[in-house]
């Protein structure tokens, strides 16, 4: 009773997801943040070490339910972030900054932070913040959709793999005054690339379904690859869908530049330690592969049929998010302006 | 107008399903003498929370629990979980309705019906039910047919199995046959009898212009239901499982007015019910291969918490068990939180608990091990379940289908061979056998009376697996009949080459013959077949002669054998200097013509002259040609 | 006021005793001593003190790597303690408190990093080393204790066979563990899964200066593809940027007593590894691609 009352807005947020009510990540976003607001604006805390707290619980409540999501993770990690700015703008104090090794040559013994001062314009502060952040989140699609013309020229043969409403958007934007070719990859065996397909088609933009097999022998007249992502890793990899890394490698072979569009949001601290992680895939049902009705086949096989799909740094050319084009390089750079080095291990 | 107001009345109810959490048999004895079966673990998890958390996620918004025994332990369960948060608490009422005389399914429907809590269409289950079937679109589609057919009864869920597979349990295997709109018009177990033929009656097929009959199809014990199934049920009193509903619906279809109905699932959906033992292994490695996805244990099933990693060949560990070597757990495994395995030991195709503890040098397949337990060094355990508590000592041998209850203590080197042992003397009127302090046999009289036999089958049938290979030797005898069953996976029998051969060799000298083509030609025709089928020397040769003698049936009609083959032999001639060239061929040869068994004399035998020889030194004679023997003597050239 | 063999036996004693000290740490303790003892009374003074402490223990048959960067490091601390005093003597005080919490810092690194390190040593990994390490063998050690089970494989290492030091340290722990040649590195590099080495230096273009036969090492997992993990503390950062190999200073590459000598016969004791062939770095302060390590060290230095 007690941990339902404590932590019912994220039991729910954690149950409509594995109730698929909430599917893309732009809707989990969403959510999210207005989970977190609910939370400083009726929640009952006094200081910013308080509140801190509470949004820690309940990233760790998160994880152990569903470690593969990681967008509700990150926005709460950021949101932790802008706390711990609105709190040291409050008291116009140096804050623990970044760990650096000039902080640790300068740092001072007075100087430990604990956040437990109470501020008591923290709240108002904090959901201003929020509500900037929210129109940002709002936003980031359209945003990345505007920089579609600065990396599709005319006359271009564009390669896309599955689903991604981020791409189609991108896609669609450039329709409307540059012409070009789409080739999208079906991507097995949950084929979602023939729903984008339709999707593009229908805004005249011309369109080439393949197989995954046929990528290789694609990919020589392709100018760019563009592909969304589900996460981005912190040595700059990404996790995907399924079979992208096989279409990366193909595109490295031939020097073809690979384009992530990626939200903010999908900015992980995690690091893939070993193929075999722990929550980094997660294999699903396998009669997408193999139907039950095989017969004695199912006795004899095993079956797999992973969702996710691991892409090296050195295989990426660029990310696109709303703020422009950064390098895989340049990733760690981007994260420890979104999250604060204490908040990345949680 | 009344009709729209009915409408808006039934969308606003709730979505309910009624679940028989009860189990009137004895299949689990002795594991369910303590625990009831709601609470058995599958897969480390009690099969209730399977069962709730597949109601929720399938979109139902109240279930009722229907228990007849032991009914504290599973409200005090069901309480938990609430306090728990599990998943399924939070979209879904559960109500637990006790009770207490209820002695069959049937009794419990009608008990429900006396109560009057369900308002309109809902899902029934029968005890013991896995799934991950999305039940809202079936229910839908239940109520369109319900408003085509006022009599609609029921709608059970089916899954389309192959033979052969594991998760067909030969106890239930179904026969169907319905109309092409999915009703039904015969619903029959085949298990338990042990007729080799099915009786179709025939108004089935008189009534009705086209019927599908399906023998690939596994029950999942699901059904959706219209509020007057439970009125039926109360009606009549000799129903008492839902096979006897259907049974009865189906063949009172004009008295009771009802109609019952069948739906496919598809796609990547899955529903079982364990029933026996066999299903339950059955369904814990369905599990393990992740067909009830998002049901997994690496997800946590109602606890949303991870408590298992899942590594390659489908291994699922806990995170603080303690393994001394990396290749302990060989596949399709699953090994609870703080359990240890000692070095040399092997785990394979088995579920272990929690808190068990395996000594050295153990061998553990296709095996069940609860909580708690005790696993003592050089121990074997297969094909068997072993229940909580219990310790077996070094050297224990446990093996071939045997069933360990709760807390029994099994003495060294003790071997268990096809039993039920639990850990204190049973009742009166079942006779045992004492092993140990803490272990009972329970013995079971294999009487040779009809009644009995079928129990016996039943209970035979619904053992755990003996052997993987008895299963696939089964696999042999049904696969004859079985071809229409795998309609996109069977591959039509493969022709005999040698056999196509021969009727290219005849078209092409046929051919060759009514056409006056060049022999060498010909001869590279037969040359290419031979490769095309892969034919030995011997039988290009054995065949090439067959076919000349067979070309007069071809080609002639009327006229007399002999006359008929003596200008094909002059044509063919260069074909057969071609082919005839040593005395194996010659051999071949006389083969074939043995074969054809003609009566005929040899013209040239100069040709043929060695190889007789060769052939009667060899005694190769049948007895016909002991008859034509004498009429080739003048040609053999004696020496 | 420390004169020269007093400072020289107490660095040295400090690494006699204690083993599990990096020279580093050791001299930036040395120095903290002589700021402590320093009667001059004047800054001047006692910068000069300081160079001439760096010069001996630069001296000393030790890593000169290490101390190099060590002393980098504090003298860049001391340049900007000195901004914010007046006097000598407050100059003083704020020095070696902050010295304090500085060395405490340090000391405090090595858990760090063996925290980070120890998730990427999973069950059934077979980790490749070179020489011996102490942070290594931390997260080494650490893993074991937290039940895993994985192989170690250790090459000799030559000219002082510090390798077999750690081969048996290893053993000690419990540990399954392979003494191999160092010529054997190319053979075993297919069989292991990843390989993970210490470092003397990390230079500012990201790669790592560390013992002779590291850089080798480093080809070779590039080669095969396996993930090339650096752990290191970052004490250990330095302003050097070498180009190539001949671009190390020599007072790296060779002991003192022998650069007195023909330095094209020598064999040099340490080699530059790029940062193209290191997939991560692991520090105190996260974990970091050798991209970032650059925008560490200029932040510090700006």
């Amino acid at each position: 009773m007690l941990e339902m009352e404590l932590f019912s807005d994220v039991i729910k947020l954690i149950s409509d997801i594995r109730h698929s009510k909430l599917h893309n990540s732009y809707d989990i976003a969403i959510h999210t943040e207005e989970l977190v607001e609910r939370l400083i604006s009726e929640g009952k805390w006094k200081s910013a070490q308080d509140l801190m707290s509470l949004i820690k619980l309940r990233i760790a409540r998160f994880i152990s339910a569903l470690p593969q999501e990681a967008t509700p993770v990150n926005i709460m990690r950021h949101i932790l972030k802008i706390i711990r700015d609105e709190y040291d703008t409050g008291f116009k104090s140096k804050g623990e900054g970044h760990q650096s090794l000039h902080h640790l040559v300068t740092a001072n013994i007075n100087d430990s932070e604990d956040y437990s001062k109470l501020l008591p314009t923290l709240k108002s502060s904090l959901l201003n913040n929020l509500a900037e952040y929210k129109v940002e989140l709002e936003s980031s699609m359209d945003n990345i959709a505007t920089q579609a013309l600065e990396h599709i020229h005319a006359n271009e043969i564009i390669l896309t793999v599955g689903k991604s409403n981020t791409v189609e958007k991108f896609l669609k934007y450039a329709a409307k005054s540059r012409k070009f070719q789409v080739i999208v990859v079906e991507a097995a065996p949950r084929f979602h690339g023939h729903l984008m397909a339709s999707n593009l088609a229908k805004s005249n933009i011309q369109t080439t379904i393949i197989p995954d097999s046929a990528v290789f022998a694609m990919m020589s007249r392709v100018n760019k690859v563009i592909i969304g992502t589900h996460t981005v890793l912190a040595n700059g990899g990404l996790r995907t869908e399924c079979g992208v890394h096989m279409v990366a490698l193909a595109a490295k072979r031939y020097s073809i530049p690979i384009m992530v569009l990626a939200h903010m949001y999908k900015l992980s601290p995690m690091h893939l330690c070993s193929s075999e992680q722990d929550a980094f895939n997660i294999c699903a049902s396998p009669a997408d592969v193999l139907p039950y009705s095989s017969g004695p086949l199912l006795n004899k096989v095993h079956v797999y049929n992973p969702a996710f799909d691991y892409v090296p740094p050195e295989l990426v050319t660029l990310f696109i998010s709303h703020q422009g084009g950064n390098a895989p390089s340049y990733v760690y750079r981007l994260l420890s302006e979104l999250y604060h080095p204490d908040d990345q291990e949680l | 107008m009344s009709q729209k107001l009915d409408k808006n009345v039934t969308q606003k109810e709730v979505v309910q399903a009624v679940v028989v959490a009860e189990h009137f048999g004895n299949e689990f004895v002795p594991i369910t003498d303590d625990t009831p079966l709601s609470l058995l673990p599958l897969l480390n998890v009690p099969l209730i929370e399977y069962t709730l958390e597949f109601l929720s996620l399938g979109g139902i918004e109240e279930t009722f629990l229907f228990c007849c025994s032991n009914v504290d332990v599973i409200k005090q369960h069901i309480n938990k979980s609430i306090e728990k948060s599990a998943g399924w608490s939070l979209t879904m009422k559960v109500h637990v309705i006790i009770s207490e005389s209820c002695r069959s399914f049937g009794d419990c429907l009608r008990d429900l019906d006396a109560k009057a809590f369900i308002r309109s269409d809902f899902v029934l289950l029968e005890p013991e039910i896995v799934g991950n079937i999305k039940l809202l679109p079936i229910i839908k589609k239940h109520n369109e047919v319900c408003k085509s057919d006022k009599g609609a009864a029921m709608t059970l869920l089916l899954q389309e199995t192959g033979l052969g597979q594991r998760g067909r349990c030969s106890f239930e295997e179904l026969l169907m046959v319905s109309t092409p709109s999915n009703r039904v018009l015969l619903h029959q177990k085949l298990g338990t009898s042990k007729k080799a033929k099915i009786e179709l009656p025939l108004e089935i097929l008189m009534d009705n212009s086209s019927v599908n009959i399906y023998h690939n199809l596994k029950d999942t014990h699901i059904a959706i239901c219209s509020p007057s199934v439970l009125p039926l049920f109360s009606d009549n009193f000799d129903f008492q499982t839902k096979d006897d509903f259907v049974r009865g619906l189906l063949m009172n279809e004009e008295i009771l007015g009802s109609t019952i109905y069948w739906h496919l699932i598809k796609g990547n959906q899955y529903g079982a019910a364990i029933t026996n033992w066999r299903m339950y292994q059955s369904v814990s490695r369905d599990i393990l291969h992740r067909w009830l996805y998002p049901l997994v244990p690496d997800m946590g099933i109602s606890s949303q918490q991870r408590s298992y990693i899942h590594l390659q060949n489908n291994i699922y560990r806990s995170k603080d068990v303690h393994l001394t070597q990396s290749n302990s757990l060989v596949e399709d495994v699953i090994i609870g939180a703080s359990s240890s395995v000692g070095d040399k030991t092997k785990i394979i195709r088995s579920i272990i608990g929690e808190s068990v503890k395996i000594g050295e040098n153990v061998i553990i397949e296709d095996s069940f091990i609860f909580s708690s337990t005790v696993v003592h060094n050089n121990s074997v355990i297969k094909q068997s379940v072993i229940g909580q508590k219990c310790a077996l000592e070094t050297g224990c041998i446990v093996t071939k289908a045997s069933v360990i209850g709760k807390s029994v203590v099994l003495p060294e080197n003790s071997l268990i061979e096809n039993s039920l042992i639990q850990s204190y003397p049973p009742k009166s009127g079942v006779t045992s056998e004492k092993l140990a302090k803490n272990a009972y046999r329970i013995c079971h009289e294999e009487t040779a009376d009809s009644a009995d036999e079928e129990d016996g089958l039943h209970r035979k049938l619904s053992r755990l697996y003996m052997h993987e290979e008895s299963e696939s030797s089964d696999d042999e005898s049904i696969k004859s009949s079985d071809s229409e069953d795998n309609l996109s996976y069977t591959i039509s029998p493969v022709p005999d080459d040698t056999n196509l051969f021969l009727t290219e060799v005849i078209d092409s000298l046929t051919r060759g013959f009514e056409d006056k083509l060049q022999c060498d030609n010909l001869i590279l025709e037969i040359n290419s077949s031979r490769y095309a089928y892969n034919v030995t020397v011997k039988e290009v040769n054995f065949n090439v002669i067959k076919a000349i003698l067979t070309l007069p049936f071809q080609l002639y009609l009327g006229q007399p054998y002999l006359s008929s083959l003596r200008p094909l032999l002059e044509y063919f001639s260069p074909i057969l200097k071609n082919y005839i060239r040593n005395v194996s061929a010659m051999v071949d040869c006389l083969q074939a013509i043995e074969v054809c068994r003609y009566f005929f004399y040899f013209l040239s035998c100069s040709i043929l002259g060695d190889g007789l020889d060769y052939w009667i030194t060899m005694g190769g004679w049948s007895e016909v040609h002991a008859h034509i023997g004498h009429l080739f003597e003048p040609f053999v050239l004696h020496p | 006021m420390l004169n020269e063999t007093d400072i020289k036996s107490y660095f040295l004693n400090i690494l006699n005793e204690e083993n599990d000290v990096s020279a580093g740490v050791a001299a930036i303790r040395t120095l903290m001593k002589i700021i402590k003892y320093h009667d001059s009374g004047t800054i001047q003074g006692l910068l000069e003190d300081l160079k001439l402490g760096m010069e001996i223990m630069k001296n000393t048959n030790y890593p000169s790597a290490a101390i190099t960067s060590g002393c980098g490091l504090f003298r860049r601390f001391i340049t900007l303690a000195i901004k914010d005093t007046y006097t000598f003597a407050e100059c003083q005080n704020v020095m070696l408190d902050r010295g304090n919490l500085f060395l405490n810092k340090l000391n405090a690194s090595r858990n760090k990093i063996k925290k980070l390190a120890c998730q990427f040593i999973v069950d059934g990994s077979r980790i490749l080393t070179h020489s011996r390490s102490r942070v290594v063998l931390h997260a080494l050690k650490e893993a074991a204790e937290q039940n895993r089970y994985f192989e170690v494989f250790v090459t000799k290492s030559a000219p002082d066979d510090s390798g077999e030091r750690m081969y048996n340290d290893l053993r000690e722990l419990k540990i399954p563990c392979t003494l191999i040649m160092d010529a054997a590195i190319g053979y075993i590099m297919e069989s292991v899964d990843f390989v993970m080495v210490g470092a003397e230096a990390v230079v500012e273009s990201g790669g790592i200066v560390n013992k002779i036969g590291s850089y080798t090492m480093a080809l070779s997992a590039k080669a095969m593809n396996k993930p090339f993990y650096v752990l290191t503390e970052s004490v250990k950062f330095s302003r050097l940027f070498p180009l190539n190999q001949s671009d190390l200073p020599d007072e790296y590459k060779y002991l003192p007593t022998a650069r007195s000598g023909d330095l094209s016969k020598e064999d040099p004791l340490v080699d530059y590894t790029p940062p193209s062939y290191i997939t991560l770095l692991f520090t105190d302060l996260g974990i970091l691609t050798p991209s970032a390590v650059s925008d560490e060290l200029i932040k510090l230095y700006l």
